[in-house]
């Protein structure tokens, strides 16, 4: 994998830029816990809201580790963050370098298109790994003194979910912009998706006729709530990294059959 | 002068991209023999760039085929034999010269250090600056190394001497020279004839996407107009002088006092021998307009595309 890591030559200080971003926010949300531990307020408070607005917030039991883990961290600001990463650089590394005009130089050596797709889906993907896991290891670091303490399958489980879930929108940004050569529109249906999906799958939980259409969404299949309350959910992982697999033939055979712009 | 038939390292036969709208190339089958260059003449959009593209099939042809020694240019193997120079040459600007040698070396860009050092140097480039902070000319260089330094069969370059200074123009007249005499086919791109004129050993001329003509340079010369500017000792002699040259098939002749402006096509010496029997102080060559080839292969309606193909 030469252009990975060529690519990764390239990149790595943008990426160190991103990781101590992503842990500094972690370590900023693991380390307000401490004071609101053990509280019920918040609990009371949020019982009283709309059940459809309930739906949306996430969960309730932010007095307890895996409640303030899962409502603070994973169910929607982690997830945010590190979609903006995922999407901009499945975006700018094939459309955007083909807007660039980098590309056709590239791809005039002897390497086919597809071994320049799997290169840069992998990148990508070791991105989403790296801050996934830049996620998790403030929490761990600072639990004796944070008292946000949940057992480190629990943590590990929700840092898979974290990787698979963002990693199917990246792939699904990948697709749509390599197979058009557009960054934009990679941006667009991607954000947009999360975005709809997310108000979806969030009143879903409380509105009844949309409660069997929740399946189609990513955030039901991303699961973190289970992943941190009990165990790892394997079928929802399995569900993403399908979805993320079939987006991801997708994009490449779009992007096989084109003519590149010049 | 070896007398066997070069090599063929480069043969496209019936090969048409369309995108969309947008014209690309039509039935075109060109082969480009090796240790020669090929000059690829047309006016902007005339698909030079598409054809280039097409060979390296980052343009997917609908029709035809090409092969780049013996392999299909569907194969990225192909693309071993081949080094290029875009036409609006982009490169990531962040990277310096060294870094972006690295990078096309690690994707198979197969280049040979000795080469990038004398290129380097003979050309002047400074690799240890991003590629951004460069000048246009020294960013050209830059994809001059690329290319030049791959030791490649075919090397396509698309109007490459675009942005170089007259010097540095006529050192890669020199390269262009030296490689061919390793035996490389180069082909060579241009909207301009005077430019692929004394370097290019034939001159394909696309219109609208079709290949009108493959000739030689002698012969698109041949077919050039010519201008020359006739005086003659004797001022009541010019209207004599002027109506034996005008009676010559293909000449056009005006006579002003004791002037002549004349233009022809072809060899000069039928004008000299009819000129033998007029006295003639000066004969002035005002310039062959070589261009002018390009325009009567686009007037000519011999050469236009034909409707409903």
């Amino acid at each position: 994998m030469p252009l990975l890591l060529s690519d990764l030559r390239l990149r790595w200080r943008s990426l160190l830029w991103w990781t101590v971003g992503v842990v500094l926010l972690s370590a900023l949300v693991a380390s307000f816990y401490k004071s609101i531990a053990g509280e019920t307020a918040y609990e009371e408070v949020f019982s009283s809201l709309p059940e459809s607005l309930q739906g949306l917030i996430g969960g309730a039991d932010l007095g307890t580790p895996v409640g303030y883990l899962s409502t603070e961290m994973y169910s929607f600001f982690m997830p945010a963050v590190l979609l903006v990463f995922a999407i901009g650089r499945s975006t700018s590394t094939l459309a955007g370098e083909e807007e660039d005009h980098t590309l056709d130089l590239l791809l005039a050596q002897p390497i086919s298109r597809t071994a320049l797709y799997v290169q840069k889906v992998v990148g990508v993907a070791l991105g989403i790994a790296v801050l996934a896991i830049a996620v998790a290891v403030p929490v761990i670091a600072l639990a004796d003194w944070s008292e946000l303490k949940v057992p480190a399958a629990n943590l590990w489980a929700a840092t898979v979910q974290l990787f698979a879930f963002v990693l199917f929108l990246g792939m699904l940004a990948m697709t749509v912009s390599a197979s058009i050569g557009r960054r934009a529109a990679g941006v667009g249906v991607a954000a947009g998706l999360a975005f709809v999906t997310y108000l979806f799958d969030g009143f879903g939980k409380s509105i009844e006729w949309l409660e069997p259409w929740r399946v189609l969404t990513p955030w039901y299949w991303y699961d973190v709530g289970e992943a941190l309350a009990e165990s790892m959910p394997w079928t929802s992982f399995a569900v993403l990294l399908g979805a993320t697999f079939i987006v991801g033939a997708l994009g490449l055979w779009g992007f096989n059959r084109r003519n590149l712009r010049s | 002068m070896s007398t066997a038939v070069p090599e063929i390292v480069l043969d496209m036969r019936g090969v048409t991209v369309m995108y969309g709208s947008a014209r690309g190339i039509e039935d075109v089958s060109l082969s480009v023999p090796a240790g020669q260059v090929t000059g690829l003449l047309g006016p902007n959009g005339s698909g030079k760039t598409t054809l280039l593209r097409a060979v390296l099939d980052l343009v997917h042809p609908q029709q035809g085929s090409i092969d780049i020694v013996t392999t299909s240019s569907k194969d990225q193997r192909a693309r071993a034999n081949v080094a290029y120079l875009p036409g609006d040459l982009s490169l990531p600007g962040r990277l310096t010269g060294h870094a972006l040698l690295r990078r096309f070396s690690a994707v198979g860009g197969g280049l040979d250090p000795t080469r990038v050092e004398s290129l380097t140097k003979r050309l002047g480039v400074d690799l240890a600056r991003p590629v951004g902070t460069l000048s246009k000319g020294n960013r050209q260089k830059v994809g001059l190394v690329l290319a030049f330094a791959k030791n490649a069969r075919v090397l396509l370059l698309d109007e490459p001497t675009s942005g170089l200074d007259p010097l540095l123009q006529r050192e890669f007249a020199v390269l262009v020279d030296e490689v061919t005499k390793d035996g490389t086919a180069v082909v060579l791109s241009s909207h301009l004839m005077s430019e692929l004129e004394d370097l290019a050993d034939r001159v394909a001329v696309l219109r609208e996407g079709r290949l009108v003509a493959v000739e030689t340079s002698g012969q698109l010369r041949a077919r050039a107009r010519q201008r020359i500017r006739i005086r003659t000792i004797d001022a009541n002699d010019t209207d004599a002088c002027c109506d034996s040259l005008a009676r010559l098939p293909g000449v056009d002749a005006h006579a002003a006092d004791a002037v002549i402006d004349a233009t022809f096509t072809g060899e000069v010496d039928r004008i000299i021998k009819a000129l033998a029997e007029h006295s003639v102080q000066s004969i002035e060559s005002v310039g062959g307009e070589l261009d002018e080839v390009l325009l009567d292969f686009y007037s000519d309606e011999r050469y236009a595309p034909k409707v409903g193909e």
